[in-house]
C-alpha cells in the first residue's frame, strides 16, 4: 500500500510564530509557493438537489475546490448539508457531489441555490466521516452527532448539528476572535490542550483565508471547546511562562527564551507528527488527484489533493487512536523526556 | 441639578446635593459607570473583526442598562461628555423619551434639566441621525409631549437649511412629521401650508400646531411651503422657495436642478432622465459647489470612475475619514499628510494630561484591518491616535510598531499580535508615559502583555501604560483589557480623547469620578436654548 509522510505533504512550507490562547495553539504555516489554479470556496453557489445532493455552481474562470467537510447551515426552512469528502468543480461547470451527508436530521427541504456562508464539520465529525466519505446515505453522520453533542453537554439533539452552534456560537466566536492569519499562511498546525489535533494546508494564501475563520471556529474551535468541558487545563503544556527577571534587559532576554522554549516544546510535539506515514487510497482520479489519508490506527485521517507530484491541498485530523494516547500523555511524556528534541522544522 | 432625593431604585442618587451611592453596589456602580464610558465612546453598532453586529448592539444595550440603573440623570448628562458618539446620543435620547422620568425619581437632573438637554444633544446630531432617532420615534411608538416637541421643533427651527434638508431627507421628515401631528392633523396642516393665504384657509385653526415651533426670525413663509412639499401637498402657483423650485423643474430639465443636492440630483436623473450619464450628475454638482467635503471624499472613486475630477479638501476632514480614505484607496499624499499632522498638533494641545517623553505602542496585526462597514477604522483611529499622542509629547516622542511604517506614516495591518516585546523595548527608552494602541487582542501568546506588565512593575518601573483601543469587544462588556495594570483610554474620535482620560478617576473612587463626570457635562446641562 502507497504511503505518505506527513512531512512530505506540507514539504515546502515553514513554521511561522505560535500563537497561543487557552486551550488552543496554531502554529501558522507559510510558503512563498501559491498556487493559485483553485478559487477559493466561498465563491462557490451551493444548493441541494435532493437529500444527500450537494449541489456546488462555480461561476469562477478557475477550478474551484470545496474543502473536505465543508458544511451549509442556513436560514432557510431546508435540510443543512455538509460533504465530508473535499472535491474539485471545473470553471464555470456546476457538479452535484451525491455523497453529502445531512445535518439537521428532522428538518425538510432543500437548500436554494446561494452564496450560502461556508461552515466546517467540527474536528470529531470530519474523524468520524472519513472512513464513509464516499457512501451515498445522507443519514449516515446522524449517530456521530448526537454522540457528539452529547459530549459538548447537548442531550437528546439527535443529528443536529445547528443546535451545537447555536448553543456555542458566543464561544466559537471567540475562538475566531483570538487568532489571526499571518501574511503568506498557507496551512496550520492546530494544537488543543497540547496535542495536534490537525494540520491543514491550502492551495494559496488567498485560499487559507478563505477557509481560515470556518478552521478556528467550527472545525478547531468545536474541539478545544469540548475539551475545555472535559476539563482540559486552560493553559496547555506548550505555554511557557515568563521566568522573573533582574532589569529591563533581563526581561527581554526572558522573553526571547519563553518563545524559544515554546517553539521548541510545540517543535517537538510536531517532529513526532511530521515523520507519521499515513496509507494512501485514491478517491477521485485525473489531472488532479483527490486521495483518502491515513485511518483509525494511525496518527490521522483525512485527504490531500495532488496536481502531480505537488500537492495543493491536505487536511489531516488526529485519529481517535491517537488523540486517546496522547490524552493519556504518551506524547507529552516524550516531550519533557527528551530535552534534546531538535527544534521545530518542517 | 436637584439638591435632594430618594434613593428609590437608582443605586447612585443625591443627598444634600453630594453624589452618594449605595454601599452595597459600589463595585456594580464603578463597573457599569465605566462600561457606558467605554461604549458611548467608542461603539458604532458596526461589526468588528470579532463581534457580528447583533453581538455589538446586545453588548451595548448592556452597557446603557447598566449605567440607566445606576442614575437616569447620570446617563443623560455622560452623553453630553466630548467624545461620545453619534449614535450613543442617538440611543439615549431614544431611552430617555420612552420612559418619562417618574415623580420621584432621584435623577440628578431635574425634568427641566434633562428636556433641555436632551433639547442640545439633539441639536448636535447631524441630521441623517436625527432622522433616523425620528425613525425610530415612530417604530416604538414613542409621542409624549417632548417628544413631539422636539420633532417639531427641530424640522421646523432648521432655519436656513430648510428646504435642502426638505429636498434631501423628504420622506424622512415627512414620516417624522406625520409621527408628531398625526395623520390626520398632518393632512390638515398639508393643506394649510399649501394654501396661498394660510390665515384664511379651511384648515386656519391647525395653525397652533405648527407656529409655536416656528422660531421668530424664520421666514414662515418659507417654512410652509417647506412642510406642504414635504407632505406633498401641491401648492398653488406652485413654490416660490428656489430649492422646491428646482426639484419640480428639475425633472424636465435636469440643469435646472443644479443647485440640488448630488443625491436628489441623481435620483431625478436616474427617473426623469435615463439617458443622461451620472457623470453629467457629478460635473453639475461640481460647478454647483453642492458636494460636501465628506461627500467628495466619498465619491472619490465614483468620481475617477466617471472621470469627474473630484477633489476635496484634507483640511476639512477628520484624521479617521482620511486615514480610512488612505487606507481604502492608497492615495496618501503629501498634502493629506500635512493635514493629518496639523490636525494631530490641535488635538494635542487640547489633551488633559501630557508627557513629555511618550512612547507609543502600535498594534497593526491583521484584526486592526476591521471587518464589513467597519474596513479599516480601527487601524485608522489607531494611526490617527498614534500621530495626536506623540505630538501630544512636550519634548520626545517615539513609536513601536508590529509593523513598518512607509513615509507617510502608513502600515498595512497583518500578522498576529505580539505586543509584549515591544512593550519592553518602548520601557527600555525611559519614557514618561507608554500609550498601548491596540485592540485589546493578543496571540502570540495571549496574556503576555500582563505577564510583563507585572514583571515590570516588580522591577520598579513606574511609568504609566494606557491602553488605547478604537474598538470595544461584545464579549469584554466594553473594552478589552490585556491587563488590569493597564490605565484603559477608550477613544473613537483622536479629537475628543479627553473622555477616555478623565474615565481613570472612576477607577479609584466611583462618588469623586460621578462628581468629576458630571461637572464636565454641566456646561452642557446648564446651557440654554435647549430646551422646548
Amino acid at each position: 500500500m502507497a504511503t505518505v509522510t506527513v512531512g512530505e505533504l506540507v514539504r515546502d512550507c515553514a513554521p511561522g510564530r505560535v500563537q497561543s490562547v487557552g486551550t488552543m495553539q496554531v502554529v501558522p504555516l507559510v510558503s512563498d509557493f501559491g498556487d493559485d489554479r483553485f478559487a477559493p470556496p466561498t465563491e462557490a453557489r451551493v444548493g441541494t438537489s435532493g437529500y444527500g445532493n450537494l449541489v456546488v455552481a462555480n461561476p469562477a474562470d478557475r477550478a474551484l475546490l470545496v474543502p473536505a467537510g465543508a458544511a451549509y447551515v442556513v436560514a432557510q426552512k431546508a435540510q443543512n448539508h455538509a460533504l465530508p469528502s473535499a472535491g474539485c468543480v471545473p470553471k464555470q461547470t456546476t457538479r452535484t457531489f451525491d455523497t453529502a451527508v445531512c445535518v439537521q436530521q428532522t428538518q425538510a427541504g432543500y437548500i436554494a441555490e446561494g452564496q450560502h456562508e461556508l461552515m466546517l464539520l467540527p474536528a470529531a465529525l470530519r474523524r468520524a466521516a472519513h472512513p464513509a466519505r464516499l457512501e451515498k446515505d445522507f443519514r449516515r453522520l446522524w449517530p456521530a452527532i448526537g454522540e457528539f453533542n452529547t459530549a459538548a453537554g447537548l442531550e437528546s439533539t439527535g443529528g443536529h448539528l445547528e443546535k451545537f452552534f447555536e448553543k456555542f456560537r458566543t464561544e466559537l466566536d471567540h475562538f475566531v476572535a483570538e487568532f489571526e492569519p499571518v501574511p503568506k499562511q498557507v496551512g496550520a498546525v492546530v494544537l488543543v490542550n497540547g496535542a495536534v489535533a490537525g494540520v491543514e494546508r491550502s492551495p494559496s494564501a488567498d485560499y487559507f483565508r478563505a477557509v481560515w475563520k470556518p478552521l478556528v471556529r467550527e472545525c478547531y474551535g468545536s474541539m478545544a471547546l469540548v475539551a475545555a468541558r472535559a476539563g482540559a487545563p486552560a493553559v496547555p503544556c506548550a505555554r511557557v511562562p515568563l521566568r522573573p527577571a533582574a532589569s529591563l534587559d533581563d526581561l527581554e532576554a526572558a522573553l526571547a527564551e519563553a518563545e524559544v522554549e515554546e517553539r521548541r516544546r510545540v517543535g517537538a510535539l510536531l517532529d513526532g507528527v511530521l515523520t507519521a506515514e499515513l496509507s494512501v487510497t485514491t478517491d477521485e482520479g485525473g489531472e488532479i488527484v483527490v486521495e483518502g489519508l491515513g485511518g483509525n490506527d494511525q496518527p490521522f485521517v483525512g485527504q490531500c489533493v495532488r496536481a502531480g507530484d505537488r500537492v495543493l491541498y491536505c487536511s489531516l485530523i488526529a485519529s481517535e487512536t491517537w488523540t486517546r494516547r496522547l490524552a493519556a500523555g504518551v506524547g507529552r511524556s516524550a516531550v519533557s523526556a527528551n530535552p534534546a528534541t531538535r527544534p521545530m522544522s518542517i | 441639578m436637584t439638591t435632594t432625593a430618594t434613593p428609590g431604585t437608582a443605586l447612585a442618587f443625591l443627598d444634600g446635593g453630594e453624589v452618594r451611592v449605595r454601599a452595597d453596589a459600589r463595585a456594580e456602580i464603578g463597573r457599569a459607570v465605566l462600561a457606558y464610558l467605554d461604549t458611548i465612546g467608542t461603539a458604532t453598532g458596526r461589526e468588528t473583526f470579532y463581534n457580528s453586529r447583533a453581538d455589538q448592539e446586545a453588548a451595548e444595550t448592556v452597557a446603557h442598562d447598566g449605567c440607566w440603573a445606576v442614575n437616569r440623570g447620570l446617563y443623560a448628562a455622560l452623553l453630553a461628555l466630548p467624545g461620545v458618539t453619534d449614535r450613543a446620543v442617538q440611543a439615549g435620547i431614544l431611552r430617555l423619551l420612552d420612559y418619562p422620568l417618574a415623580p420621584g425619581d432621584p435623577s440628578f437632573l431635574t425634568f427641566e434639566q434633562e428636556t433641555r438637554l436632551v433639547g442640545r444633544l439633539a441639536r448636535a446630531l447631524p441630521p441623517q441621525r436625527l432622522y433616523k432617532l425620528f425613525g425610530q420615534f415612530a417604530a416604538k411608538r414613542v409621542n409624549n409631549r417632548r417628544t413631539r416637541a422636539l420633532i417639531l421643533r427641530a424640522v421646523l427651527g432648521a432655519g436656513p437649511s430648510l428646504p435642502w434638508r426638505a429636498v434631501k431627507y423628504r420622506a424622512k421628515l415627512r414620516a417624522a412629521l406625520r409621527h408628531a401631528l398625526g395623520a390626520g392633523v398632518a393632512n390638515g396642516v398639508a393643506k394649510l401650508a399649501a394654501a396661498a393665504d394660510p390665515r384664511a384657509c379651511p384648515e386656519a385653526k391647525l395653525a397652533k400646531y405648527v407656529d409655536p415651533f416656528v422660531p421668530a426670525w424664520a421666514n414662515r413663509d418659507e417654512v410652509y411651503q417647506c412642510v406642504a412639499f414635504v407632505l406633498g401637498a401641491e401648492r398653488a402657483g406652485g413654490f416660490t422657495v428656489p430649492l422646491l423650485k428646482a426639484f419640480a423643474a428639475a425633472r424636465t430639465d435636469l440643469t435646472t436642478g443644479s443647485a440640488l443636492p448630488v443625491e436628489v440630483l441623481e435620483g431625478l436623473r436616474s427617473r426623469f432622465h435615463k439617458d443622461t450619464p451620472h457623470a453629467r450628475v457629478l460635473e453639475m454638482a461640481q460647478a454647483a459647489g453642492t458636494i460636501t467635503e465628506g461627500q467628495k471624499l466619498g465619491m472619490q472613486r465614483a468620481a475617477k470612475a466617471a472621470g469627474v475630477e473630484g477633489a476635496f479638501d484634507p483640511a476639512r476632514q477628520d484624521m479617521v475619514k482620511l486615514y480610512v480614505y488612505a487606507l481604502e484607496t492608497g492615495a496618501m499624499t503629501p498634502e493629506i499628510r500635512a493635514a493629518l499632522d496639523a490636525k494631530a498638533r490641535a488635538a494635542a494641545a487640547a489633551l488633559p494630561v501630557r508627557y513629555a517623553n511618550v512612547g507609543v505602542v502600535l498594534d497593526a496585526s491583521a484584526s486592526m484591518a476591521g471587518t464589513g462597514a467597519q474596513k479599516f477604522r480601527p487601524l485608522a483611529v489607531a494611526l490617527a491616535m498614534r500621530d495626536v499622542l506623540t505630538a501630544s509629547a512636550t519634548a520626545s516622542a517615539f513609536v513601536e510598531s508590529t509593523g513598518t511604517a512607509d513615509e507617510f506614516g502608513m502600515v498595512k495591518p497583518a500578522g498576529d499580535t505580539a505586543l509584549a516585546g515591544l512593550l519592553v523595548k518602548a520601557l527600555k527608552r525611559n519614557p514618561d508615559a507608554v500609550y498601548l494602541i491596540t485592540d485589546g487582542y493578543e496571540n502570540a501568546p495571549a496574556g503576555r502583555v500582563d505577564e510583563v506588565l507585572r514583571a515590570v512593575r516588580a522591577l520598579g518601573v513606574t511609568a504609566p501604560v494606557f491602553q488605547v483601543s478604537p474598538v470595544t469587544g461584545a464579549e469584554a462588556g466594553g473594552l478589552r483589557r490585556l491587563s488590569d495594570e493597564l490605565a484603559p483610554v477608550p477613544v473613537s474620535r483622536p479629537e475628543a480623547v479627553g473622555l477616555g482620560m478623565v474615565r481613570a478617576a472612576l477607577t479609584t473612587d466611583v462618588e469623586a469620578g460621578i462628581r468629576a463626570l458630571l461637572a464636565l457635562a454641566r456646561p452642557m446641562i446648564e446651557a440654554q436654548n435647549g430646551g422646548e
